[in-house]
């Protein structure tokens, strides 16, 4: 980034408590991203990923602490907050009484689009994120997955410079998750729009992220580029077995299981505890087994 | 992209009245013939009711019935529809979503003021024409009444508007507005002319903004009194500044420094 731009965020210090909550919500938060930064938020349910997002564009004040968008403060500018940033919630679409082209043609006018380059910015975007046969249905008889779409519409309709995006890709099938991914790459590289991803799903964050927040009962636990943090746990592999007739607890202890679903489990062994495997377990025994270098996921499993 | 974006702070004030403005009444396409008729079921039960003894009770007493029944209109038509309307944006997240976008809160509630109160005249009217012709009541309009309507219109939908945003579900809402408005129609000569009511009534009335709305209501519509109906709207004027202001500034919004707990 150039010197002389200012950062698309700097948080500082930022603290949240609610009333008759034990903990914090945000406690001492403290980051900047870059503008152009594709920035990933991760966290459990609970951690404060919301809370902070909410701060963020400053629809919850901070009981401390500070948020700057592009070296002003959100809360002494909330005008300029709102038409900078596209936020796309996580909870229920607010428009679902409209049709898809009224949602975003109305979202584009809001944010400032002269009527008719609203027109032409909403059927474009239909198209490109394949909506344009729905176009005249109410939103609320839209599946889950065209409502998710339409959600992505309404807040990249105007082109805000910043986007915040709360589990863009739930409810959409494989090759819409992809399609999205890339309109995200594209918006991010050729365009240059900061986006702030919040997810639970690493997996896919790891794909277009730059730098990445883990956050943990309210802190921010982990900061940095997915490599850098998965650099902690260089001298962990994580093995990814399909169990068969085996059972799970017959595997050694020094085998950190992380999660077992329909007799699949993912799990963390030190390499210097690899030749020591090869012995104590008939991995032959096993219908699939495949063993890598660390993932972001097994990074955030192991702040969570 | 911008780095500061400064061009593009979204629409005039006007502007966002005008486009909210737009997606209320688009919301409500297909259910406004339900609205009117609900709207119109109580005021006409009323009507019929209270009718039966007003007819002995001399002409003034069938105004009050008519322009009391005009008034439970508008409180069933503005404040409740605004109230469940308002708990309902707070429940889907439309708040949210209007709040991150550059819009003034102030301009959501002018406009569903706006939105109900063109959806309300349909149940306003048949109620008014009915009411008149069952009762026996001529109409004589004055040049106030389309004033006196809107000025009527104003303490209970920023009533509504005020229960509505401060309600944790639609339901509370509902039940806290029809609470009021039930009462707001028996605290002081409403639909019933004050000498038939108990003086406790009479003067808990002053305080009742339906009491004012039924009488702009008779002064220009029934019994043509200007110098009384802009008295009336005067009182309702400021009952409006009140709830509307009280509901400005209890809305939840956008956080700001000056509003941050200590």
């Amino acid at each position: 980034m150039p010197e002389n731009l200012p950062y698309a965020y700097e948080v500082e210090g930022l603290h949240k408590q609610f009333d008759g909550s034990p903990r914090p919500a945000n406690g001492e938060i403290s980051f900047h991203i870059k503008q152009g930064e594709f920035f990933g938020l991760l966290g459990s349910n609970g951690a404060g990923k919301t809370t902070l997002i909410k701060q963020m564009i400053g629809l919850v004040r901070p009981d401390g602490g500070t948020v700057r968008l592009l070296g002003r403060d959100v809360f002494t500018h909330p005008r300029f907050t709102a038409a900078t940033v596209g936020y796309m919630p996580q909870t229920a679409f607010a428009l679902n009484s409209l049709t898809v082209k009224e949602a975003v043609y109305f979202s584009a006018h809001l944010r400032g689009v002269a009527a008719k380059a609203a027109r032409r910015e909403r059927d474009a975007l239909l198209e490109l994120l394949g909506l344009t046969h729905l176009a005249g249905k109410v939103a609320r008889q839209l599946s889950g997955g065209e409502r998710r779409l339409l959600q992505i519409a309404v807040t990249l309709v105007g082109s805000p410079p910043v986007l915040i995006l709360d589990e863009p890709t739930n409810e959409l099938d494989p090759s819409r998750r992809r399609q999205v991914w890339q309109l995200f790459r594209e918006l991010n590289q050729r365009d240059g729009h900061t986006i702030i991803l919040i997810t639970h799903n690493a997996i896919e964050a790891e794909q277009v992220i730059e730098r990445v927040g883990i956050l943990k009962e309210g802190r921010l636990v982990a900061l940095g580029a997915p490599a850098e943090l998965k650099s902690s746990l260089h001298s962990q592999v994580r093995l990814s077995i399909t169990l068969g007739d085996a059972q799970v607890h017959g595997l050694p202890d020094y085998v950190r299981v992380q999660s077992e679903h329909r007799g699949k489990v993912v799990a963390l062994v030190d390499s210097a505890d690899l030749p020591h495997l090869t012995k104590d377990v008939d991995l032959t025994q096993f219908p699939e087994f495949t063993m890598h270098t660390a993932t972001l996921e097994d990074v955030y499993v192991s702040y969570a | 992209m911008s780095a500061t974006h400064d061009k593009k702070l979204g629409l005039s004030f006007l502007g966002q009245v005008w486009d909210l403005f737009r997606i209320q009444l688009t919301n409500w396409r297909w259910s406004w013939p339900q609205m009117v008729l609900t709207g119109v079921l109580a005021p006409l039960v009323s009507i019929a009711a209270l009718g039966l003894f007003a007819r002995n009770s001399g002409h003034a007493a069938t105004e009050y019935v008519l322009t009391g029944s005009v008034t439970m209109a508008i409180l069933f038509e503005t404040q409740n529809k605004i109230a469940s309307n308002f708990a309902f944006m707070r429940g889907n997240g439309a708040f949210e979503y209007y709040a991150a976008l550059p819009v003034r809160r102030e301009a959501l509630i002018f406009a569903t003021l706006a939105a109900f109160s063109i959806l309300s005249l349909p149940a306003i009217a048949v109620t008014l024409l009915l009411g008149s012709a069952l009762l026996d009541v001529p109409l004589t309009f004055s040049p106030l009444a389309p004033l006196c309507l809107l000025v009527a219109l104003l303490p209970s939908a920023g009533l509504g508007a005020f229960i509505g945003s401060r309600s944790g579900t639609i339901e509370q809402a509902s039940s806290l507005s029809l609470a009021t408005t039930l009462l707001m129609m028996a605290a002081g000569p409403v639909a019933v002319p004050p000498e038939l009511l108990p003086d406790a009534l009479i003067w808990i009335g002053n305080l009742n903004p339906a009491v004012y709305a039924a009488d702009s209501l008779r002064h220009s519509l029934t019994a043509p009194d200007a110098s009384r109906a802009l008295a009336d709207m005067a009182i309702l004027a400021i009952f409006a500044g009140a709830v509307w202001g009280l509901t400005s500034t209890r809305m939840h919004w956008r956080a700001r420094y000056g509003r941050r707990a200590s």
